[in-house]
């Protein structure tokens, strides 16, 4: 059997879906993108972004980039950890696997990380934990506040810029209030989406750039 | 019904000038970031206009008594501006406080230090929003090295008279 | 028959037809039928409740307990979840090896630790591989079905798998390595036959679509989702050392010395749990399965006074009066206990049957009867998913997970959906069971 003639199995949105909380949507997008075209080609990869990516729209940009020639991910966490600076206690918001184990791989052993237990989507939290060896601790969305302090930074995944705007998860939104913002003294948006996106953001909202303290482009 | 009023305008805003009068009360450049985004970058749009202008102004009077002592100033004493996180979460043992603390100096020209009034004061000054209590902590600041100032002149009685000079009877020079 | 013979059974029978019936309120409907239970022995002149709590066998309960906390400790080792995941990068996301290797694995989780824990561990997982796999209602009806009757199989497998053995191994009716030597290869046996007949004759995967591009989907994301998730040793092999102490203690160390089970599990689990003690607390408080204690305590006071009415042994004489060859009453007796199991589950079945078990040893090989009672009660527990716990939590678990198949149809795991793999399940597990008797008795095991 040819890559030409392996079909795309049915139901890859519910494949996609269920891992997307756990790995975060560009991570997850990365992995379902290489596994069609290692199996299956580059026209896999456009009927993956045609079934799937309406639905999920940060795994259509990273499709339809990948078909523009857009084979590597970008990850660097250097921008992000200068951006944090001397903060010594950091909050997730929002999970993005290699980004994540990128930033933990090189920040302060001395920052103390946590990450905010919840999402749209299922997610294993004690899987998703296991995974730093104790180096992130869990807080939830009601108690994360106790992290904070003018020594404290809360860190989020954007996907994409678009001029002054970029789309993050709702989590944000409901963490990042106007009591939390001056609860923190560093609100960084970390943008993990290289190609832009072309669809409506389905699970995902738009905001104003300039509402981060710092935005790192990520490119 | 009332015309809607639209937000003032705070164009005007220019945070590096706030930035360069807290450098002594907050040394380090993050933590002054921090502060200062809280007095000119969260909450309406009238209070942060207010904050900058009442700042700007008190800064120009520190500059022309010869400039602040911010040093001297801490030392004799500060009070943490606490963040107002939910009771519940906070954390014991070491608060969450603003990189800008309260000086108690100034105070304790108003009352006596470790006394119950001055203590309601701090505690008015540090209540409210953030951005009301750092900007409350900053004006004490310059108001307190603006005291200082003032305080280290010599009496009016000491000072070179003023008065003007009674008319010489030797005739103005054409 | 008397009143006593009458009234007991009765509050016993319709407090379990009851709590059958409303599950959501068995805790009451059990703690208030052994409220019931007392009242009428201490009327009807049988016993006062503190002798009916004094023949509570307390050495079940603790053995249950510890075991529960050294299985829970064994999980904070994540021990089990890096298996599963390597046994899905064995697979490699094949479904057919999928189905088989979680059910060894089951069996085999199923003798050391409790159903319902290696259930809660392994069925998520499970659930989401299905999902980046994509399965089909047929799928997973008989997988997920096959794992239930593989944890019971390996349940019944050794004397502390599921709780019908720990009553054996507590109640001093077995020791430790009589009932494994008997137990494990006659569980063995039926699970071969029915991985077999169900891997390789019903074929649940038959249907599923075998793109490698589902399989390189699946392996690639449980890679991902363990990368850096690693056996915690300093649980594990401590943990692993107290549960293999107890093992060898059981086996070897004699009850009438003093060296009784529950105090080799009490002494097993605390040092278990002593290792970290801030979590060993912390287990205590909060991973102690208080419902079933608590439904096991109410089933025991309830049994201990249909046993004061004498109905048990009424029982036990009408069936050794049976003119019937001896070995076709411990045939009859197997089934009754499979068939009673279906109808009230493991725990009220094995309790009241061990009872009329006790006579029986009398006139039968006492291993014969008790290791066939077990095996019974683990063909029962497979009929319906009613039938045992394990069954309404992986019906739950299913359902919350919202699997789909391709087309989008929700796919469940009921009691329809699993009735005719617990339909064969049964039939090849009493089988076994008959099977194991008349050789026991034959050749005096």
């Amino acid at each position: 059997m040819t890559q030409a003639d392996v079909e795309l199995p049915a139901g890859l949105d519910q494949a996609f879906g269920a891992v997307a909380g756990e790995l975060g949507q560009a991570t997850s997008s990365w992995l379902f993108v290489r596994a069609v075209a290692r199996c299956a080609g580059d026209r896999a990869v456009e009927g993956l972004a045609d079934t799937a990516g309406p639905q999920f729209v940060v795994l259509d940009a990273v499709a339809r980039g990948w078909l523009a020639g857009v084979r590597e991910q970008v990850v660097d966490p250097r921008p992000v950890l200068e951006a944090i600076g001397s903060a010594t206690r950091l909050v997730v918001v929002g999970v993005e696997a290699t980004f994540l184990d990128a930033l933990v791989a090189r920040i302060n052993p001395a920052v103390k990380i946590a990450m905010i237990a919840h999402s749209p989507f299922a997610v294993d939290w004690d899987r998703v934990l296991d995974n730093y060896g104790g180096r992130v601790e869990r807080v939830d969305l009601d108690t994360f506040q106790h992290w904070a302090g003018g020594k404290s930074a809360l860190l989020t995944f954007a996907y994409g810029q678009n001029d002054s705007r970029t789309i993050v998860a709702p989590l944000w939104l409901r963490a990042c209030g106007a009591d939390v913002r001056a609860q923190f003294r560093a609100l960084v948006g970390w943008n993990v989406l290289e190609a832009p996106m072309n669809l409506y953001p389905r699970w995902l909202v738009e905001v104003d750039v300039d509402s981060f303290t710092h935005f790192v482009p990520g490119t | 019904m009332p015309p809607h009023r639209s937000a003032p305008s705070t164009a005007f805003i220019d945070p590096s000038r706030i930035d360069a009068i807290l450098a002594s009360a907050v040394p380090d450049a993050e933590d002054r970031a921090f502060v200062v985004r809280c007095i000119l970058g969260e909450g309406p749009a009238h209070h942060r206009g207010v904050n900058y202008v009442l700042l700007r102004l008190l800064g120009l009077l520190v500059d022309r008594l010869g400039g602040a002592d911010m040093a001297a100033l801490r030392e004799r004493g500060t009070m943490p501006v606490p963040m107002k996180v939910p009771p519940h979460l906070e954390r014991q043992g070491s608060l969450m406080t603003y990189p800008l603390a309260l000086p108690i100096a100034p105070l304790s020209e108003l009352a006596p230090a470790a006394t119950p009034e001055q203590s309601a004061m701090v505690e008015c000054l540090s209540d409210g929003p953030p951005q009301h209590a750092l900007a409350n902590a900053a004006m004490v600041w310059l108001i307190g090295a603006a005291l200082d100032r003032i305080g280290e002149r010599p009496p009016a009685s000491a000072r070179t008279s003023t008065r003007p000079r009674t008319k010489s009877s030797a005739p103005p020079k054409r | 028959m008397q009143a006593p013979q009458l009234i007991l059974p009765a509050l016993l029978v319709v407090t379990l037809v009851i709590q059958a019936i409303w599950p959501r309120y068995r805790l009451l409907v059990v703690l208030g039928g052994a409220g019931a239970s007392c009242l009428a022995t201490s009327v009807l002149g049988l016993g006062h409740a503190a002798q009916l709590l004094s023949d509570v066998p307390w050495d079940v309960l603790v053995i249950l307990v510890g075991l529960g906390l050294v299985s829970e400790v064994l999980v904070e080792s994540r021990v089990f979840g890096v298996m599963a995941m390597r046994a899905c990068r064995w697979s490699g996301a094949d479904p057919r090896k999928i189905s088989l290797l979680f059910a060894v694995g089951m069996y085999s989780h199923g003798g050391l630790v409790n159903n319902l824990t290696a259930l809660l561990l392994i069925l998520p997982m499970l659930l989401g591989l299905y999902k980046l796999v994509g399965v089909t209602q047929r799928y997973v009806t008989w997988s997920i079905g096959l794992l239930l009757v593989a944890c019971n199989l390996g349940g019944a497998a050794t004397p502390i798998g599921d709780f019908p053995a720990v009553l054996l191994l507590g109640g001093g009716k077995m020791t430790f390595t009589a009932y494994l030597v008997r137990a494990l290869p006659t569980t063995l046996v039926g699970l071969v036959i029915l991985v077999t007949l169900v891997v390789y004759g019903v074929r649940p995967e038959r249907g599923l679509s075998k793109s490698p591009v589902s399989a390189a989907i699946t392996v690639d994301t449980m890679t991902a989702l363990y990368r850096n998730v690693r056996v915690d040793r300093r649980m594990l092999v401590p943990a692993a050392a107290a549960l293999s102490a107890m093992i060898v203690a059981w086996m070897t160390l004699p009850a009438d010395k003093g060296a009784t089970p529950e105090l080799i599990c009490w002494i097993g689990a605390g040092a278990a749990l002593l290792v970290r003690p801030s979590l060993g607390e912390r287990l205590i408080r909060r991973k102690v399965d208080m419902e079933a204690v608590l439904f096991l305590l109410g089933l025991f006071v309830m049994v201990v006074a249909v046993r004061r009415s004498g109905v048990f042994g009424s029982v036990a004489r009408g069936l050794v009066a049976l003119p019937i060859p001896p070995v076709a009453q411990l045939v009859v007796f197997v089934l009754s206990a499979g068939l009673l199991t279906a109808l009230f589950s493991a725990g009220p079945s094995m309790a009241s049957l061990l009872e009329v078990g006790d006579v029986l040893a009398r006139v039968h090989p006492p291993n014969a009867v008790y290791v066939g009672l077990a095996l019974g009660v683990c063909a029962g527990s497979s009929l319906f998913t009613t039938a045992a716990t394990s069954g309404p939590l992986a019906q739950a678990l299913t359902e919350r997970a919202d699997l789909r198949d391709a087309e989008g149809r929700p796919l469940r795991f009921g009691f329809v959906e699993f009735l005719p793999v617990g339909i064969l399940s049964f039939v090849v597990i009493e089988a076994i069971a008959i099977g194991y008797c008349l050789l026991a008795v034959q050749r005096g095991w």
